[in-house]
């Protein structure tokens, strides 16, 4: 085929070739005076055999063609590639600066793609990843996602046959005595298969077995391979120890394998489950997180279906249990990633958008550099290049800058995503599988190719599509730049400035959002304010301790000089972890299945007074509330505006909790809203109960102090231990600080977004500035004509930055279209305000347009000095 | 085809190409023109040989083509120097002088 197909060719140019010097010859005979006929004659006989000469031709040139296609196609390469250094090597400048801003554009996108692929690409540590699925409850409350009851678990594992195994952990957290120090540690109690489940298997000894969970066994426990570096010292002769969990001897029997760190990266410990305890067989009791594994050839929603089956069967069976639930399952990935899915993908997608203006300005670079060539291309294409060959030759240049940048660029990412993995808020999961691999790899490789080829293409087709004659003919040095050249010049440049309004526009929404946040009243005053967690063992505290322990509290540890106050809450504020249950109000019912959930919390008496929340109705707790007589509670206002609005709550009598025999309760009093889960969440209704009505051993320290709340950490923890030696004291820390964490995503996203926002101006105003002075430099003459013929500076001011203001405000008009579309996927980010923002908007376009005008203000200055006859005689 | 002393004519007609194409990419006709201008026409280059020489060539990698603008505005197949060639030439060209340098010599020897 191949042969059939060169045979002709080879065979025309050898024709061609010989023809060619016939005719030359014939030219030479002539001018000595030949006839035409006779000089034809005696050139050919001067080749010889042309017959014979043309054969052998032939075969000489077919076998080279045949085998020096490749070889010709490297030397090309080749060629293009030295030529392309040594073009580059002579234009530094614009060589430094299309290497650099793609590096940072590369270095950015790879880096982001790396904490996408890690987080939400990569595979799972698990055996079958892919088919494992978390089963949930629905519930319709503010926290629509709930844990499922034990016995509805155990049903579940009974009658459903879209799982051939269904396993169930449940986190909690436990006090480990380590000679003087107690602290607390994460465990999660696991069913018997767990582990193989999750394919997790030991380091050292043994992982849990199904006999480890008998009544009558021993108490064992896995610890975590990051427990065991950090707290035993890598201790070879772990296995065997017996250790103190909430004063029990438990026997280590294995050290879980590194890899293994389910459910999340801070579990400590694993011990079996067991036969259920009394208090979980409570249907209402919502604390187990199933996982399980499809059986084969069931799909996901096949399973969702048997669940929601499975699920209304159930209620029948238990009447007045959970109504209005619904059980579903997820995708295992999904739970684990799927909350900072968007956002990750807003923080690539933007990243992308800055690389992507990177390469329009690369584009428009190489285009002003191509135009400044144009001789150079034309002298080529004179000597035969093919524009095939000269595509070919732009294309390696821009590989040859595209791959410069593309390794800097993963330089940078190395370096970034080192440093990102640090700043990322706690709350990305699976930061250890961030790391730069050969996907990452491959997505940079990709990505660098594919910003070469789009950044090189532009200069290419525009470098050849100048026909050769048209330039020679022209003076050369001084080649004019045609309209549809400054066309597409202009094109590139609010391209730029669009790509660049749509990140600044979602920067202004971030700043806008966080400014908000920072600006929201919290309901409490959280300057100086130190916190803590202090956990009394059950084992030697016994429910009247607990409550004689925490109210003398206050007393002992307003002796540190500087407290001002002390209380004690169940949970903090800002701090997430509400518990919720059931409201019930005497004299009212709910319809079926909505039942509202409120949050419950107990506190020390002054709690609303060291914190600073104002009392808005009826009277705060006293000490005498302590569980004798009528029992009390108070409500938050917005409970009280949502199920009081027109009377007054105090005095009414509710119920809190899932539990039939909970008593009820009197409100006494309305205190103000605080934002008990974060920030950025606004308060729902809450409930305060007196400790000394509902004990509970571990609870949170507020401390209000009148300087530094950190200088007093160690003073009041002195005094905790004078108390109780072994006593376990954590979570130290200043409320400012977990106010601040409570927005720390909220700040990443914003940082991140505000620095590509920056970035993505400073490139796009770089481009104009470069689109200006270049103009300017080629109206160069024209302006000279015009300054000569009396026009005032002034006007060619006006002129210049007319053209200006022209391409901003198409760009300014095109990103506002583009803001509108792209900042529908950040919705979910913004905080108090919305895309529509007008100010945001506003100002994006005021910075935007103030900049452009800025940059060409100044080269336009100089082109109104110009020296008229200056510029006619240089022509 | 197989006249004695072919080799040696063959081998010296190349190196002649060779320096011909120092000075720049010519076409076939334009080597023969200046190999016989340079040569006073002492060296009647066959023009049958010169063809089957530069196609020998370019496939030995010594020169490469490419098909471009003649003087005249015709298209014509250029010859130009590779690296491979130029280093060729330079050998030749050492070992044309050593080898005229020993002939010369001997030639001059007196008894």
């Amino acid at each position: 085929m191949r042969g059939f197909f060169l045979r002709p060719k080879v065979e025309d140019k050898v024709r061609d070739e010989l023809e060619f010097h016939v005719q030359m010859r014939s030219r030479e005979l002539i001018a000595q005076g030949m006839t035409p006929e006779r000089a034809r004659d005696e050139a050919l006989r001067r080749l010889g055999d042309a017959e014979q000469l043309g054969s052998k031709l032939r075969s000489l040139g077919t076998g080279r063609e045949r085998r020096n296609r490749v070889g010709q196609w490297l030397t090309e390469v080749r060629q293009d590639l030295w030529f392309a250094l040594r073009t580059l090597r002579r234009m530094p400048a614009v060589t430094g600066v299309v290497i650099g801003s793609l590096a940072l554009g590369i270095g950015g996108t790879t880096t982001m793609f790396t904490v996408v692929s890690g987080v939400l690409l990569s595979e799972l540590p698990f055996p079958n990843a892919d088919r494992l699925a978390v089963i949930q409850e629905i519930v319709p409350t503010e926290v629509p996602r709930w844990e499922l009851a034990y016995p509805t678990f155990a049903d579940l594992r009974e009658r459903s046959k879209s799982f051939d195994r269904l396993e169930a952990y449940l986190p909690n957290s436990v006090n480990f005595t380590d000679g003087e120090e107690t602290v607390p540690l994460s465990v999660v109690m696991v069913t018997e298969g767990f582990f193989s489940l999750l394919g997790g298997t030991a380091a050292q000894g043994r992982i849990l077995a199904a006999a480890d969970g008998a009544p009558t066994a021993p108490a064992v426990v896995v610890i975590s391979h990051r427990l065991w570096r950090s707290r035993f010292g890598s201790d070879p002769k772990v296995i065997g120890r017996v250790i103190q969990l909430d004063d029990k001897p438990v026997v280590v029997v294995g050290v879980a394998a590194p890899a293994f760190r389910f459910p999340d990266e801070t579990v400590d410990l694993w011990v079996p489950l067991g036969p259920p305890q009394p208090w979980m067989l409570n249907r209402a009791v919502h604390v187990m997180h199933p996982v399980g594994r499809l059986a084969a050839g069931r799909s996901l929603a096949a399973a969702g279906r048997e669940l929601a089956l499975l699920g209304a069967e159930l209620q029948q069976a238990n009447p007045g249990t959970d109504p209005g639930h619904s059980i579903v399952a997820a995708e295992l990935r999904a739970s684990i990633v799927g909350n900072v899915r968007p956002t990750l993908f807003v923080l690539l997608g933007a990243v992308a958008l800055v690389l992507l203006i990177v390469a329009v300005n690369i584009g428009g670079v190489l285009l002003t550099s191509a135009i400044s060539r144009q001789s150079e291309v034309a002298v080529r294409s004179a000597l035969g290049a093919g524009s095939g060959r000269l595509v070919r030759q732009f294309l390696t240049e821009s590989a040859v800058l595209a791959l410069g940048g593309g390794i800097l660029g993963v330089a940078l990412a190395v370096i970034g995503v080192r440093w990102l993995v640090h700043a990322l808020p706690p709350d990305i999961p699976r930061a250890s599988a961030i790391v730069v691999n050969g996907p990452v790899l491959i997505f940079a490789l990709a990505t660098t190719m594919l910003t070469g080829l789009l950044f090189g293409l532009v200069p290419a087709w525009r470098g050849v599509s100048t026909s050769a004659e048209t330039l020679l003919h022209s003076s050369g040095a001084r080649v004019t730049d045609g309209r549809r050249q400054r066309r597409l010049r202009q094109g590139l440049v609010v391209a730029q400035l669009v790509v660049a309004q749509v990140l600044l526009v979602s920067a202004a929404l971030m700043l806008i959002s966080f400014h908000r946040l920072q600006q929201v009243d919290l309901g409490f005053d959280p300057d100086r304010l130190l916190t803590m967690t202090v956990s009394l063992p059950r084992t030697r505290y016994s429910v009247e301790r607990t409550v004689a322990f925490y109210e003398q509290l206050p007393d002992r540890l307003r002796q540190v000089p500087g407290v001002l106050a002390v209380s004690a809450s169940s949970t903090l504020p800002v701090s997430g972890g509400e518990a919720r249950g059931d409201l019930n109000i005497e004299g009212r019912t709910f319809p079926a299945g909505r039942t509202p959930a409120v949050t419950f919390r107990r506190v020390l008496p002054n709690y609303f007074r060291t914190l600073g929340v104002p009392l808005v109705e009826g009277r705060d707790f006293t000490p005498a509330d302590r569980g004798a007589g009528d029992l009390v509670i108070m409500i938050n206002q917005s409970m009280a505006k949502r199920f009081w609005p027109n009377g007054t709550a105090v005095g009414s009598r509710i119920k809190v909790g899932p539990l039939e025999n909970n008593p009820w309760l009197t409100v006494i009093g309305v205190i103000g809203d605080v934002r008990n889960i974060s920030v950025d969440s606004d308060p729902d209704p809450s409930t305060y109960e007196p400790l000394a009505q509902r004990p509970r051993g571990t609870m949170n320290l507020l401390i209000r102090t009148s300087g530094d709340p950190m200088a007093l950490a160690s003073a009041v923890r002195r005094i905790l231990r004078s108390e109780d030696a072994g006593l376990p004291v954590y979570n130290i820390g200043a409320m400012t600080d977990r106010v601040s964490g409570s927005i720390g995503p909220r700040r990443f996203n914003t940082v991140l977004l505000t620095v590509f926002g920056a970035l993505a101006v400073v490139v796009a105003v770089i481009g104009m500035w470069g689109l200006t002075t270049h103009s300017i430099v080629e109206r160069r003459r024209e302006f000279g004509v015009r300054l000569a013929l009396g026009a005032a500076p002034r006007a060619l001011l006006f002129d210049i930055l007319g053209g200006t203001a022209r391409l901003a405000g198409l760009g300014l008009v095109g990103g506002l279209a583009g803001a509108w579309l792209a900042t529908g996927w950040l919705d979910r980010l913004l905080f108090g305000t919305q895309r529509t923002d007008v100010g945001a908007l506003l100002a994006a376009s005021a910075v935007l347009a103030g900049l452009a005008l800025v940059v060409a203000l100044v080269p336009a200055r100089t082109a109104t000095r110009v020296d008229p006859m200056r510029v006619l005689r240089e022509e | 085809m197989a006249r004695p002393g072919a080799d040696l004519l063959q081998g010296t007609l190349e190196t002649l190409v060779l320096k011909t194409l120092t000075w720049g990419p010519r076409h076939g006709y334009a080597i023969a023109r200046w190999l016989e201008g340079t040569t006073e026409d002492a060296l009647v280059i066959e023009e049958g040989s010169l063809y089957p020489a530069l196609y020998r060539m370019e496939r030995k990698g010594w020169i490469e083509a490419e098909w471009g603008m003649s003087e005249l505005g015709r298209r014509a197949k250029f010859y130009q120097l590779t690296g491979a060639g130029r280093a060729r030439l330079k050998d030749e060209v050492a070992a044309w002088r050593r080898f005229s340098g020993a002939v010369g010599r001997v030639l001059e020897a007196r008894g």
